[in-house]
């Protein structure tokens, strides 16, 4: 499986991808350090802010969905999945090679920015804990969810794209109701309980069935992965 | 090894393939038949990749596409020409071993790619690749488990002469060893120093099945249409129409008629003595439906009640 997880992880990383992200990443730990070197009294509710709607609700799911998407979706749009498909391994372990490639590029690359921006405003230990739990296990979920869209949705960037901007940054924040229904809500209930921070206007979820929740989403975007690819029809 | 029973497959309202029923047994087998006439179809229903939206394949006894057992013994040269970006061939042949399960991937690996007269050690990505160097890797990832089914879908497009007639001899190989090798193509002729065992699909149904030599005679066995130009045709026609040898005569404007024969060689054999008997300049003689799709056309319609 290991010369698997190379060549997957070989497909869906390039340098025009990781260039952007680190460039976007930089962006937002700019603002972080903007945020640092003002003189106002609230900096970490400022820098607070600045994670959940800047990496929570936007970097960090699109990370997930352009690696992600590309991960076992490439393939079948071009065709090279029938070199994987065609071989007697269990279609759990090709899912889970997959999601664990697309984990390990797609993890420093939302963490670190995130953990930055804050650490850059000035944030404490706590909050920096805090951000690093809730955005690898946002991160996780988002990459559990988007390998199975890649696979099955034709244009599953564009669609994506229109998901995490329309729903995950828009409507999840409106209100309680489109929030349950939403990665960023749980992500957002994690970082506010284990930082003991409360963001302005949120509802915050509780911290165990923000896990539970988090946890049941990789669990169940593996599990309907896992049932898109026995089903595939490859070309 | 391969039994394919009434297997017919259809997207929305295109017929890719209908009522197609044949065994193929060890040995090679040719799947011949014009571009879109279902051959990669039925390539992907008997790997599994697809279901059939009718009927049945078996594979070595078992269904390919919910038996994931078949995989083991099946090697597949898809048609496309995309292969994985960023690896090279020893690394991409040996990451097909390894999930075959193959105790010693590397070097099934480096066999397999020296089997297709190519560089183990060559580390350049496959991208840059030539199209028949690609080909040859992906015929190394197909046979690196030593598969008891080989299938190969237009496996020598890309490859020159010289490499086509090596890979060729692969095959023959392959298939004289109790294994099943199935090679599909557009090219007749490509089909004939290949195998003797042929099956021609055309427009989705199995238009013919057997020996090679049978099934070039069947091919040539038909009604042919040939233009002719000469210095003066209706006297032509007249001393043909006479002779026997074809059936129907029409006139076709500038000095030339067009013929119809069920006999190509006693036509051609009975056209320069009349022409030299008659003192007349022949100017053009053309086939009119030589061509592959045309033949296939013919095959279908004649099979159909």
């Amino acid at each position: 499986m290991t010369a698997l997880y190379r060549i997957l992880l070989r497909t869906s990383v390039t340098r025009g991808r990781l260039l952007a992200f680190i460039a976007v990443g930089a962006l937002l730990d700019l603002i972080g350090y903007a945020i640092r070197v003002s003189d106002y009294a609230h900096r970490e509710v400022d820098a607070f802010l600045l994670l959940d709607v800047a990496a929570l609700a936007l970097y960090v799911p699109v990370v997930a969905l352009v690696f992600s998407t590309s991960s076992l979706g490439d393939l079948a749009s071009d065709g090279t999945l029938v070199y994987i498909w065609l071989r007697p391994v269990a279609r759990w372990k090709v899912v889970l090679v997959a999601m664990a490639a697309t984990f390990t590029v797609t993890l420093p690359l939302a963490v670190a920015p995130s953990v930055l921006v804050v650490w850059l405003a000035g944030a404490s230990w706590q909050l920096m804990w805090a951000v690093t739990a809730a955005t690898a296990l946002a991160t996780g979920a988002y990459v559990a969810v988007f390998t199975g869209f890649g696979l099955r949705v034709r244009h599953a960037l564009i669609f994506g794209l229109g998901y995490v901007v329309i729903w995950e940054a828009g409507i999840a924040s409106i209100g309680k109701g489109p929030a349950a229904i939403s990665i960023r809500h749980y992500a957002e209930g994690l970082l506010g309980h284990l930082s003991n921070q409360t963001l302005p206007g949120v509802d915050q979820a509780g911290q165990w069935p923000s896990l539970i929740i988090l946890g049941a989403v990789v669990v169940a975007g593996f599990v309907l992965t896992t049932l898109l690819l026995v089903r595939q029809d490859v070309a | 090894m391969i039994e394919i029973k009434n297997v017919a497959k259809w997207f929305g309202e295109v017929v890719a393939l209908s009522g197609v029923t044949a065994t193929i047994g060890p040995g090679l087998t040719a799947l011949l038949g014009p571009n879109g006439a279902g051959k990669s179809s039925l390539i992907r229903i008997v790997c599994g990749l697809t279901s059939p939206s009718q009927g049945s394949v078996r594979v070595l006894g078992l269904n390919p596409r919910t038996e994931g057992g078949v995989r083991k013994q099946l090697g597949l040269v898809p048609q496309q020409e995309k292969l994985p970006p960023g690896v090279n061939a020893h690394e991409f042949v040996t990451m097909a071993g390894a999930l075959q399960g193959l105790p010693d991937p590397g070097a099934a690996a480096k066999r397999a790619i020296q089997t297709v007269e190519l560089d183990p050690a060559d580390g350049r990505p496959l991208s840059n690749y030539s199209k028949g160097m690609r080909q040859r890797v992906k015929i190394a990832q197909a046979i690196v488990h030593d598969p008891k089914i080989l299938v190969l879908d237009e496996p020598l497009n890309g490859l020159d002469p010289r490499q086509r007639s090596r890979m060729a001899e692969l095959f023959i190989r392959l298939g004289t060893e109790q294994r099943c090798v199935v090679v599909s193509s557009h090219v007749l002729e490509e089909v004939q120093g290949l195998s003797s065992t042929v099956l021609v699909l055309a427009e989705g149904k199995l238009a013919a099945e057997g020996d090679f030599h049978a099934i070039r005679q069947l091919l040539d066995d038909r009604p042919h249409r040939i233009r002719l130009r000469c210095s003066d045709p209706l006297r032509l026609a007249s001393a043909l129409m006479g002779s026997g040898t074809v059936s129907a005569v029409q006139t076709a404007g500038d000095n030339a008629i067009v013929v119809d024969t069920w006999s190509v060689s006693r036509f051609r054999h009975a056209l320069p003595r009349l022409a030299r008997d008659m003192d007349l300049h022949l100017l053009e003689l053309a086939p009119l439906d030589d061509d592959l799709e045309s033949v296939f056309r013919y095959l279908v319609a004649r099979r159909s009640p």
